[in-house]
């Protein structure tokens, strides 16, 4: 009898069919067949197993961090250097960092990826207990972070791996973020927040000088660890997009936080980060306070950086910009945000990016969420251009579905593709956590 | 200079490849070239698998992490050891994870060691069962890898008769494709997954080798 015939073969491994007597009698005897044979019967029944393994859930964002950390510090997996990745870096500026000893040298292309991060095999666990920093969740050697130290008494603000940047805002004791208990003291222990404000922008004289006139209310101005990171961004110019500024805790409460509005034009404010504060109290909401605060002077550096010397920026307030500007017109092409494993069924949303006079906002929109207890969503802008993710907070949605949000593009468009929105636990944690809903990347 | 050997092998890694579409994105010659995006790719597009195979291996998440991380920590430093015409990225990576799976064990068996002569309790029955995780862990992933690069039709054909147990007269019935195109899909899929299977499952002996400096 000739070889069984491959598709006789394959039938026959899938079950599908008998062998009859001659078959039976060729494959007793022909040991080609009969391994044909074998090996499509074990194929068959491994491919019936895996149904289950077509969606598996990716490991958690962290571990890639950790991943990224371990290869920086073993100085073999250094990555391309970030400047490169920019089309066009912008030249050192001495006039904002002058003075700022060697706690302002260049932390280097590969800040990014030592920052916040293990230096070694061996420290990779997560350390027990709260040990969950805006910064990481693992023990950050100082030496690692060449601008941990906030010169005198300026305001400060620093790139970071995770969440894309910290502020450590100047004229109050803080706390390196030390190993593994992480942020024991945040700055200015009442935390900072941003706020909307009535009306223009205010440019203040130089970098220190402001605050020591008026502490209570300057505006921190930027001092740039790592500007590169921030080389192209559209400055905000026009009163009525959403501009930010960094206040003093004292103003906090009564006017929270405002980044978004509420797409059937309530505000958000009544739901904004000082509502969460109240709700959440203690660490946990101040966690995500600051998070969101990182954000916000991370805007604050960038305008800095392009002004030259020390700006300050106020915040205008989505109060005069109305809906209309956290909704994507026609001629703004969108992109779906698509559900990710683990997004609750029907969920879906999309953005897009919208230029007006000059600037770029990002507008989100989300369907279909429930509402989360003890968290909220938050949208994120990321870099994956390079060989780490580069995060970038661009606001909390809010507790409900049918939320839209706008934010000012704040980071270079052009290298952060990746909106995505997800979970966040009122944990402390002010980076990303991973739980993410809805992913679209922009065009 | 790797990038040289890697761009001069680009044609061959291709080719040499028994399907040919492991560099299609062209990641694969770019990971082994040291381009970092390569990683992140690596790692968005394997690691689910990689963290699947390690949450198998070893008892919980944190370890199951560790496992992950040690992985393509070794995988990237290792990365020139990686031969595109032995096998795929993700066998590779996942002949790392299993030993980092072993290596995993092995110290948590040692902690429990050491715990236990402080706790003066019996040691558990873990000690010395330091095996891999099972086989056929390794090559689900693969197949399963390897379902999803099959060309759609005959994807959905495969799937029909694995996940639903169809015959191929209810599969024609149902999709509405001649008999002899089903049956030519069954056999060309199979004959891939096959031999995926055989370049890249478990038990392929080249997988069990051919990794220096990835460990």
């Amino acid at each position: 009898m000739p070889h069984l015939e491959p598709e006789r073969l394959v039938l026959l491994a899938l079950g599908e069919e008998a062998l009859d007597q001659h078959e039976t009698g060729h494959l007793d005897t022909c040991d080609q067949c009969r391994a044909d044979m074998d090996s499509l019967r074990n194929v068959a029944g491994l491919g019936r197993q895996t149904q289950r393994l077509r969606e598996l859930p990716p490991p958690p964002e962290h571990v890639w961090r950790r991943i990224r950390a371990e290869l920086a510090a073993s100085g073999r997996g250094e990555p391309p250097p970030a400047v490169g990745l920019h089309s066009d870096p912008p030249p050192p500026r001495p006039g904002l960092t002058g003075d700022a000893g060697d706690e302002q040298a260049d932390p280097g292309p590969e800040s990014a990826h030592r920052s916040g991060e293990p230096t070694g095999p061996g420290d990779n666990r997560t350390p027990p207990g709260d040990g969950r920093t805006p910064a990481g969740d693992t023990g950050v050697p100082e030496d690692a972070m060449p601008w941990a130290t906030p010169p005198g008494n300026t305001p400060w603000i620093a790139p970071s791996a995770e969440t894309g940047w910290e502020a450590l805002p100047g004229n109050t004791a803080w706390t390196t973020p030390s190993g593994a208990t992480g942020w024991e003291t945040p700055p200015n222990d009442a935390t900072w927040a941003a706020r909307p404000d009535d009306d223009a922008w205010e440019t203040l004289p130089g970098d220190d000088a402001a605050d020591a006139e008026d502490p209570a209310d300057a505006v921190p101005t930027a001092r740039l660890g790592a500007s590169h990171e921030w080389d192209a961004f559209g400055a905000a110019d026009e009163r009525d997009e959403l501009q930010y500024n960094v206040f003093q805790p004292d103003r906090v409460q009564d006017r929270p936080l405002h980044i978004g509005q509420v797409r059937d034009g309530r505000d958000v404010d009544d739901d904004g980060a000082g509502a969460r504060r109240a709700r959440g109290g203690g660490r946990a909401a101040r966690g995500h306070g600051w998070g969101l605060t990182a954000a916000v002077a991370a805007a604050a550096a960038i305008v800095a950086g392009v002004a030259g010397a020390g700006v300050g920026v106020r915040v205008v307030g989505g109060r005069g910009s109305g809906d209309a500007a956290a909704e994507c017109r026609a001629q703004d092409s969108r992109v779906r945000l698509e559900a990710l494993p683990g997004a609750p069924a029907g969920a879906s949303g999309y953005a897009c990016v919208r230029t007006s006079g000059g600037q770029r906002r990002i507008v989100v929109r989300a369907d279909g969420m429930p509402v989360q207890i003890g968290a909220d969503y938050e949208a994120w802008l990321i870099d994956d251009s390079g060989p780490g993710e580069r995060v970038a907070a661009l606001g909390v949605l809010g507790a409900g579905p049918d939320l839209a949000l706008a934010a000012p593009a704040t980071v270079d468009l052009s290298q952060y593709h990746i909106v995505e929105i997800s979970v966040e636990p009122h944990d402390g944690d002010a980076g990303p956590s991973g739980r993410s809903m809805l992913r679209g990347r922009l065009p | 200079m790797v990038a040289i050997t890697a761009s001069g092998r680009a044609a061959p890694v291709s080719t040499g490849h028994p399907h040919g579409d492991e560099g299609e994105d062209g990641f694969t010659e770019l990971f082994r070239a040291g381009d970092e995006r390569a990683l992140r790719m690596a790692y968005e597009r394997f690691g689910p698998a990689v963290f699947h195979l390690a949450l198998r291996g070893v008892g919980g998440v944190a370890d199951a992490e560790d496992v992950t991380q040690a992985t393509f920590v070794a995988a990237w430093l290792g990365r020139e050891g990686f031969d595109a015409t032995r096998g795929s990225l993700l066998g590779w990576l996942l002949g790392i994870a299993r030993r980092k799976v072993v290596d995993q064990i092995r110290a948590s068996a040692r902690d429990d060691r050491i715990s236990d002569s402080v706790r003066r309790m019996a040691a558990p029955a873990r000690d010395g069962a330091a095996d891999a995780p099972p086989d056929h862990i390794v090559d689900r992933l693969v197949l399963a890898d390897e379902m999803a690069r099959l060309p759609g039709e005959q994807r959905r054909v495969l799937e029909l008769a694995f996940y639903d147990d169809l015959t191929h007269p209810q599969i024609a019935a149902l999709t509405g494709l001649p008999l002899g195109t089903v049956k030519s899909h069954l056999r060309r899929g199979m004959a891939r997954l096959r031999s995926r299977w055989e370049v890249d499952g478990a038990t392929s002996g080249a997988r069990a080798a051919g990794t220096p400096g990835a460990r």
